[in-house]
């Protein structure tokens, strides 16, 4: 049995803001001259989640015991450096891997996440298309090339040995949201 | 019989002679040419006043000396820019100008053979109430014998906007055996540079609207303004402040909200081409401006970029940053 996902990224950007401009005035005619310009910028909310790996679990049969879980590292950009929190879903509808083959097995497994780039396995476990824990994002777009996010995949033993031999696979859909 | 004879001889004789005066007559008047009044550079306070001289002649011969003719009385009148009691110049000669960039003059005209009636003072477009005698044809036999006398108040010098102010007047000439002949050929001008107080302004100002920014790239964008300076050369200096602005002279965009601020980069160029190329800091940067026009005829002439890194960008927290530039023109 093989089982495997990926996961799909969606960043927002708000974009309900509104912008006021201030006044520009122009000088008099005289000994001196003073003029006024007006500089107006709106910064709006925007995230970027980068340098996501595929998840696989290899192979698990009769000589493998226990838990499995596996992790991956991420980048993710917040303007500022703010907050953001993540609510992930996936194509199956529900965190179970699908078998690939006709069989109607299912395979359930929980997902963590942590904003930083080791310790999801420790973190809490969040439901399914439930926002996570609200982290801090990098100011740098490509963080510095230093992941800052993780994610855990567990699945139980139990979970395993109930299933068809067969491969199984889901893909991960990570929604970044701006806090 | 003798005596009636004598009588129609005499009348005759009369009236061929008064035929002969009057078909040999010429109703003359002519002005000739007066110089221009150039008044220079004036720095100093005071008013200051111009004469020149020039004939006008006014008589009843054809005779070029005119020696056996008879001269006859001439009046005159100038006119120009202004109303009716006052004469202007005006800055570049625009007469579209008002205000201190427009200057009053006086005009008085003298005739040098007139006595001592001296000058009196001319009112636009309207001749003058005392007669001259005038001079015969070319005044080769006395010269010159007509003096105008341009004079500038000190009170009209004061406050008045620098730059040259430039005005041309025509003279009319009336009179001639008939007292109606008419010259109005002649014109000259008057010109006067004023540097006492140079001006300059600064307009066509526009804010710069950099937008919504919601990631990826850097903001870069550019506005164009008028600067006049009626200094020499068009000469000034331009100082950018802003209460956004570190010791250091860097610039800074700021949330009024969360005081979070982000770094700008000014850079300036003095006329309407090219790229900005002088970093704008703490030092004042020279121009040179617009000297004819002080809205520069529509054309602007100055330039401010503004420049924001993707860096600065992506690490400011959501929200509207603003800044005010102050721009302080003076002339050089």
């Amino acid at each position: 049995m093989k089982k495997y996902f990926a996961y799909t990224v969606l960043t927002i950007a708000a974009l309900n803001a509104s912008q006021v401009l201030a006044q520009t005035a122009d000088g008099t005619l005289n000994a001196t001259s003073t003029g006024n310009i007006d500089l107006d910028l709106q910064v709006l909310d925007s995230v970027k989640i980068t340098g996501m790996d595929g998840i696989d679990f290899s192979t698990y049969g009769a000589g493998d015991t226990g838990d499995i879980n596996q992790g991956d590292a991420f980048c993710v950009y917040r303007n500022g450096g703010d907050g953001y929190t993540i609510t992930p879903t996936s194509t199956n509808g529900a965190f179970s891997l699908a078998g690939t083959n006709s069989n109607t097995d299912v395979i359930d497994y929980s997902v963590r996440l942590v904003g930083a780039n080791t310790g999801a396995a420790a973190a809490a476990v969040v439901a399914y298309n439930s926002a996570s824990a609200t982290f801090n994002g990098s100011v740098f777009t490509d963080c510095g090339s230093v992941n800052n996010a993780s994610i855990d995949v567990k699945i139980a033993e139990q979970e395993i040995r109930d299933a068809t031999t067969d491969t199984y696979s889901d893909t991960l859909i990570l929604l970044v949201n701006p806090i | 019989m003798n005596q009636t004879k004598a009588i129609l001889i005499r009348c005759v004789t009369s009236l061929l002679a008064l035929w002969g005066s009057y078909a040999f007559s010429q109703d003359h008047i002519e002005v000739k040419t007066i110089s221009n009044f150039d008044f220079g550079t004036y720095i100093a306070a005071g008013s200051v006043f111009l004469e020149n001289t020039h004939c006008i002649s006014s008589a009843d011969t054809q005779n070029p000396q005119g020696k056996n003719g008879t001269q006859y009385p001439y009046k005159i009148s100038v006119t120009g820019a202004g109303g009716t009691s006052e004469y202007f110049l005006h800055l570049n000669g625009n007469t579209s100008e008002t205000g201190n960039r427009r200057l009053a003059i006086g005009i008085f005209h003298s005739d040098i053979f007139g006595g001592s009636a001296g000058y009196h003072q001319l009112s636009n477009a309207i001749y003058e109430t005392a007669s001259h005698l005038g001079q015969y044809r070319n005044c080769v036999i006395n010269g010159n014998n007509s003096k105008i006398k341009i004079e500038i108040s000190s009170q009209d010098l004061s406050g008045i906007a620098s730059g040259t102010y430039f005005g041309s007047f025509s003279i009319n000439a009336l009179g001639g055996f008939s007292g109606t002949a008419v010259d109005n050929s002649i014109s000259f001008s008057v010109s006067i540079t004023v540097q006492s107080s140079s001006e300059v302004q600064i307009s066509s100002l526009d804010s710069f609207d950099l937008g919504s920014y919601s990631g990826g790239g850097n903001i870069s964008t550019i506005e164009t303004f008028c600067i006049y300076s009626s200094a020499i050369n068009g000469a000034y200096n331009i100082s950018i402040t802003s209460s956004n602005q570190d010791a250091s002279g860097n610039f800074n965009l700021k949330n009024n909200v969360t005081s979070e601020q982000i770094n700008y980069v000014l850079r300036f160029i003095d006329n309407g081409f090219g790229t900005p190329d002088q970093l704008v800091s703490l030092a004042p940067l020279s121009g040179s401006g617009n000297t004819s026009s002080t809205n520069c005829n529509g054309q602007d002439n100055a330039q401010l970029s503004v420049s924001i890194s993707e860096n600065n960008l992506a690490a400011a927290s959501s929200g509207i940053y603003s800044d005010t530039l102050t721009l302080l023109v003076q002339p050089e």
